[in-house]
């Protein structure tokens, strides 16, 4: 079988095609066939082997070559089908003219595009005037000292936008430890007291691990007035080892 | 009539032009010029420059003239600025939007049956294609399209039709 032999060229030639249609072009081309006359069945074969052998290499396909692959398929059922039943449908658009077209229209820009490239004179043979072409630097050229380098320079231009936020992780059941243990000494402890620092964050974690608490019934949660100072009460006998749920353990 | 050789100053003109200087801006600061005389005289220009051995003549793009360098200095120059290639996706998408223009992303996409992105930003960096503003977007090709492959307008490209009769209904 020529299979494995035409396998192992196509994935030599793998570089070179740019889409599905660049590589039914070549199928076509490579059977002596004409669009016009395109048989779908060598032709889908060969599609699936190229495909198979690609990804045989481990080598990501772009995802056109796979849609293609079930287009074809669809199309070659799809034929089998109007052959079997023999209704030749004039008034749906036929699947099969449709593929012809597109990759008739394809190999014109596939010609046109080979045309542009003979054309071009300028920045080749001829430079214009004064003006040079922007040209990308290669990266994969450079050696690693002039790309630390231009690294280093970026770090210097933008080091006075860069701020350093730390930070910090208060967690919840801690706190919730902490209240406990507040608790155990008194009665009655206000949020403020909890926090150790006066940032956002711990106050935040406070209030949560207050309601938390406080769902729990383990406390309650006073407020006198609006603004004023919220107290979290210990709950008498919630907090003994009566209580079989261990707050700690709240979730 | 003018202070100068008319000569001359087309050549000013077309020296001190970033690009291809159209005929028209030419004969808008020489009225009473015809546009064969402009051509004639850039035509004795370029014989001038041919006689006396130098380095650059003016030749015709985009519906004007620029000054460019002449064949036999391109490996020197190349020394400086490595030659400006485009890759075969690249072209593909130029040479849609040459023929196909103004058209969409999708436009592009459906004929070459793969994702043009990529390329699409390449030819757009290079001022190779100009971008319409609106939804979804447009793309044309640039006057430095023209410039770049020696056009004076995209009605001279060949036919898509005639690439058909060059290479056989293949």
């Amino acid at each position: 079988m020529s299979s494995l032999q035409a396998g192992t060229e196509f994935v030599l030639r793998l570089p070179r095609f740019e889409g599905p249609l660049d590589l039914l072009l070549y199928l076509i081309e490579k059977n002596r066939l004409s669009i016009e006359e395109l048989e779908l069945c060598p032709i889908i074969d060969q599609y699936l082997e190229y495909i198979n052998a690609v990804r045989r290499l481990n080598i990501e396909l772009a995802a056109e070559f796979l849609d293609m692959a079930s287009y074809l398929l669809w199309l070659k059922s799809s034929s089998l089908i109007s052959i079997n039943s023999g209704t030749e449908d004039s008034e749906l658009v036929n699947p099969m003219a449709e593929l012809k077209e597109m990759l008739a229209a394809y190999r014109g820009i596939k010609i046109a595009a080979r045309n542009l490239n003979e054309r071009q004179l300028l920045y080749r043979e001829r430079f214009p005037k004064g003006r040079t072409p922007k040209v990308e630097a290669d990266v994969s050229k450079m050696d690693i000292m002039a790309i630390l380098k231009a690294i280093a320079s970026i770090r210097e231009r933008t080091k006075h936008y860069v701020v350093s936020i730390k930070r910090d992780r208060y967690h919840i059941r801690e706190i919730m430890g902490r209240i406990n243990s507040m608790l155990q000494k008194k009665k009655k402890v206000s949020l403020v007291e909890v926090a150790e620092t006066r940032v956002k964050s711990e106050i935040i974690a406070i209030f949560l691990a207050a309601l938390e608490l406080s769902k729990a019934s383990i406390v309650r949660l006073v407020q006198k007035s609006i603004y004023g100072t919220i107290y979290m009460v210990r709950r008498s006998e919630s907090f003994t080892s009566q209580n079989k749920r261990d707050p700690l353990r709240y979730k | 009539m003018y202070t100068r050789n008319v000569r001359e100053i087309i050549e000013a003109l077309i020296f001190s032009s970033d690009g291809a200087l159209e005929i028209k801006d030419i004969l808008k600061v020489l009225p009473g010029i015809s546009e064969n005389e402009v051509e004639s005289m850039v035509n004795e220009l370029n014989k001038i420059y041919d006689e006396t051995g130098r380095s650059f003549m003016i030749t015709r793009a985009s519906n004007g003239y620029m000054f460019v360098s002449r064949d036999g200095y391109t490996q020197y120059i190349k020394a400086l600025m490595p030659p400006f290639r485009l890759s075969r996706a690249s072209l593909e998408v130029l040479a849609v939007i040459a023929y196909k223009g103004p058209c969409t992303k999708q436009d592009i996409d459906l004929i070459r049956g793969v994702d043009s992105s990529s390329s699409l930003k390449t030819l757009v960096h290079h001022e190779l294609v100009n971008v319409i503003a609106g939804r979804p977007l447009r793309y044309v090709t640039s006057k430095k399209f023209l410039e770049v492959f020696g056009l004076n307008s995209l009605s001279e490209l060949p036919d898509l039709d005639q690439f058909e009769e060059l290479f056989g209904k293949a």
